[in-house]
């Protein structure tokens, strides 16, 4: 439970060394009580508190899902009394959530997990961790319970049930699984990002492309076809990551057609040069390639870029700090991709993460070195133009995005598709950013 | 080498060569010999249909279903057929041929209507040998000397693998190159026949009880096919990474990683360092390997799993869990991901129906939900009311 005092306030007058001021203490808030303190997040708990079947929450990249998901549950299970199950989409999101719900809540909160993460102890995981036999609610009151969406999967309903399921990434999850999960409670919430990559189907589905509430659908896509009026849409329209130009160029590519136009409130911060000169909110840098997407130039680029970037200082309101490998990542659409980049990086700058845009959905870092995702390719793919990829490219930096870009890569500008469309459109913009 | 340097090395020596280069050494399809052949010959609809020796029969709508009845294409049979087809508008017209006349007074037409929709439906599914469509399967198993956009097309393999003239022959004669190689088929492809099986089983029983494959399809069947489907899908990976010759191009592609164990004093696994450092395996993945090069036989395999992945000295250097039949210090090893497990997919699938079975879901139902409201706190109402 969190305690305010007047004496933890920063603007708090200095009190006179020889008497003792009287401690005026708040009322204490609940777990979770944060969420009043903004009327959209106040709304999602408002609706799921008084008994919404289901509750969807699209967001923009850096609107807060996973702070939403943790005060949600915090204040549900402390204040409401109630059941919580998360579904997480992977064990490191699963992680993350009960590594953040360890600050707000207690013993009440618990990570499940697997076998397979046999070296997990609940020191490392922030809270309680249970497996096998230990997998139970709290004997009275609230609880939560977080484990990834496949392992709830396997919880026998008779024995969890429970009162609230909030799927995190709600549209990585299928409409077909979310049906299967939905037992385990009778209210679901769906947080999520409807531009970002779409559920991993690896099966055919051509039996269902035509129907709006086929199972390979995103979850909350197939709940809405289906329900429509029945359900809660709180749509969270402000991102505290993306910079102007970068909200400028993804949500009106790819947000706005969806209607989920969004606006940035992040605070000022940017990258300046060892000479003092302020880098740009995104640049581009061009590779041609000669031999696909593998082309060893495309790394050598980008670790060259990353070196650059290092060199530089962020500016924020707290000050002038430089940068360091932390600071930095490198997104690409293939493992092999950035298996050459980290292997360039591995003696100079160890630190810097480098992934494909399925693995860092949901991370950030000040600066990003992002490959175009036709950099290498003659002909279009399915995978390369694929928008929600696109868009988990450009959404990763907070003040700084450099786009490795291919200048023999296909002109999408005559493209019917929606996705090439939208692709071809941010492409025209990155043109018109600086050579980096 | 990048795997698209790899492709068009194999596309230019088949060029050269002037024949079709094999991208696999076992056989990804059977050819039974109750096999029946159905070609679309183009005009309004009209398929023509033979098994193996007999006379083409050339027929459109109902009257060629009652073709396929006539071959054995129908629900009475215990085992499953087999169509083979060039192309996926074959398939089409097939599967708009079975919905037409699905649940036709005629009982024959409507049983081979009912087998027809199956075999389709089965198309969906990588390595089954119910519906072939034998373009698709050339695709990945051969690299004939054209643009990589000319290898969906049946003319195509028509003119590389100097197939007969005549269509219906010609399907047969393709059918038996495919099916050919002397290496037999993937063993992890015995469990999509399995699966065939299996479902043409339970595909009878329902059609017996009064079912129609036209029938509204409820959530439920849908997540458990879709399920089904990609599980299908992962063992059809699987299979090709069995394969000793399509290893060697998944090399290309980080899915194989060639390098030489390392043992520590002190560690309980083993390391091993590769030059290539494209591998799509990080810590956690679950591997499986053997001692030796790509092409070797893989009977005394490892499986273990990935403890950590890092670059030292400009090599990849992969930790590994210990297990059993761990290689020794200095052998040349070969590691791809391990396969997925036919039987923890079956208990997946089994689950996921038992909780669209349970009580309670309105989402699995597809029901109007219930509101069940509950008293908030005046704060909470008030916050949410508030108009930023």
């Amino acid at each position: 439970m969190r305690i305010r005092t007047e004496s933890s306030t920063p603007d708090a007058p200095a009190s006179a060394p020889d008497t003792v001021a009287p401690v005026a203490v708040a009322p204490p808030r609940f777990p979770g009580a944060d969420l009043l303190d903004q009327a959209v997040t106040a709304d999602v708990l408002f609706r799921v508190w008084s008994g919404d079947p289901a509750v969807i929450v699209p967001s923009p990249p850096g609107a807060g899902k996973t702070r939403l998901v943790v005060l949600l549950a915090a204040a549900l299970a402390h204040r409401a009394g109630l059941r919580v199950a998360i579904a997480a989409q992977t064990r490191a999101q699963a992680r993350q959530i009960a590594q953040r719900l360890a600050a707000v809540s207690d013993e009440r909160a618990r990570l499940i997990v697997s076998a397979k993460d046999r070296d997990l102890t609940s020191t490392d995981a922030g809270l309680g961790v249970v497996r096998g036999r230990q997998i139970a609610w709290p004997r009275s009151g609230g609880g939560i319970m977080v484990a990834t969406a496949a392992r709830w999967l396997f919880a026998k309903p008779q024995e969890l049930q429970a009162d609230v399921l909030i799927v995190d990434e709600a549209w990585q999850c299928t409409y077909g699984d979310l049906g299967a999960l939905a037992c385990m409670a009778s209210q679901v919430v769906l947080v999520g990002d409807p531009g970002q990559i779409a559920p991993v189907v690896t099966g055919e589905t051509r039996r269902w492309e035509q129907s709006s509430t086929g199972p390979q659908v995103p979850a909350p896509d197939g709940l809405l076809a289906e329900h429509g009026d029945a359900l809660a849409v709180v749509r969270m329209r402000q991102t505290w990551r993306l910079g102007p130009e970068t909200t400028a160029l993804v949500s009106g590519a790819f947000y706005a057609p969806a209607g989920l136009p969004f606006t940035s409130r992040r605070p000022s911060e940017h990258l300046v040069t060892a000479d003092g000169e302020s880098v740009g909110e995104i640049a581009h840098r061009d590779v041609l390639t000669t031999s696909g997407p593998g082309d060893p130039a495309l790394a050598v680029a980008a670790a060259t870029r990353v070196r650059e970037v290092l060199t530089c200082s962020v500016v924020t309101n707290d000050g002038t700090s430089p940068m360091c490998d932390e600071d930095v990542a490198v997104v690409v659409p293939h493992v092999a991709q950035a298996s050459q980049v980290r292997a360039l990086l591995a003696a100079d700058a160890p630190g810097v993460l480098v992934g494909t845009a399925n693995a860092l959905q949901g991370l950030e870092r000040r600066a990003v070195v992002a490959y175009h995702p036709l950099v290498g390719r003659r002909q279009v793919t399915t995978f390369a133009v694929e928008a929600g990829r696109a868009c988990v490219m450009l959404t990763r930096h907070r003040a700084h995005l450099t786009v490795i870009c291919d200048p023999a890569s296909p002109d999408l500008s005559e493209a019917n598709d929606h996705d090439m469309r939208s692709l071809a459109a941010v492409t025209a913009r990155l043109e018109e950013t600086s050579e980096a | 080498m990048t795997v698209e340097i790899y492709d068009a090395a194999q596309r230019r020596f088949a060029a050269l060569t002037g024949r079709p280069v094999w991208r696999v050494a076992h056989a990804l399809i059977c050819s039974r010999p109750d096999a029946v052949a159905v070609r679309e010959t183009g005009h309004r609809g009209q398929v023509m249909i033979a098994r193996r020796g007999g006379s083409p029969v050339t027929a459109s709508g109902g009257e060629a279903l009652d073709a396929l009845a006539a071959t054995g294409v129908m629900m009475d049979r215990l085992n499953p057929p087999q169509v083979l087809v060039a192309d996926p508008a074959t398939v089409d017209l097939l599967a708009g041929l079975a919905r037409v006349h699905a649940g036709a007074d005629d009982p024959m037409r409507a049983s081979a209507a009912e087998a027809v929709a199956w075999c389709t439906e089965r198309a969906d599914f990588p390595g089954s040998s119910a519906l072939v469509d034998l373009t698709a399967v050339s695709a990945v198993a051969l690299v004939a000397g054209v643009a990589p956009s000319r290898d969906y097309v049946p003319a195509t393999w028509h003119a590389w693998l100097e197939l007969p003239a005549d269509r219906i022959a010609a399907t047969f004669a393709w059918a038996d190159v495919l099916a050919g190689r002397p290496s037999g088929m993937p063993a992890l492809l015995d469990a999509v026949l399995t699966d065939d099986a299996e479902s043409w089983e339970r595909r009878r029983e329902a059609v017996a009880g009064g079912w129609c494959h036209t029938m509204p399809e409820g959530l439920a069947h849908a997540a458990v096919g879709l399920r089904s489907r990609c599980d299908t899908a992962d063992l059809w990976e699987a299979a090709l990474l069995s394969d000793p010759k399509w290893r060697r191009r998944a090399v290309h592609t980080g899915h194989v990683v060639v390098g030489t164990a390392e043992r520590r004093t002190g560690v309980a696994g083993f390391l091993v360092t590769a030059d290539r450092l494209d591998a799509r395996m990080s810590a956690g993945t679950e591997i499986t390997g053997w001692t030796g090069d790509p092409d070797t036989e893989t009977f005394a395999r490892f499986f273990t799993a990935v403890r950590s992945a890092a670059v030292a000295d400009g090599r990849l250097v992969l930790t590994c869990d210990k297990c059993a039949r761990m290689p020794g210090h200095g052998d040349p090893v070969t590691i791809t991901v391990a396969p997925p497990s036919p039987q923890m997919q079956t208990s997946v699938r089994i689950n996921m129906w038992a909780k669209y079975k349970a009580r309670g879901s309105w989402i699995a139902r597809a029901d109007t939900p219930t509101l069940s409201r509950r008293d908030v706190p005046l704060e909470v109402m008030i916050a949410a009311a508030d108009d930023e």
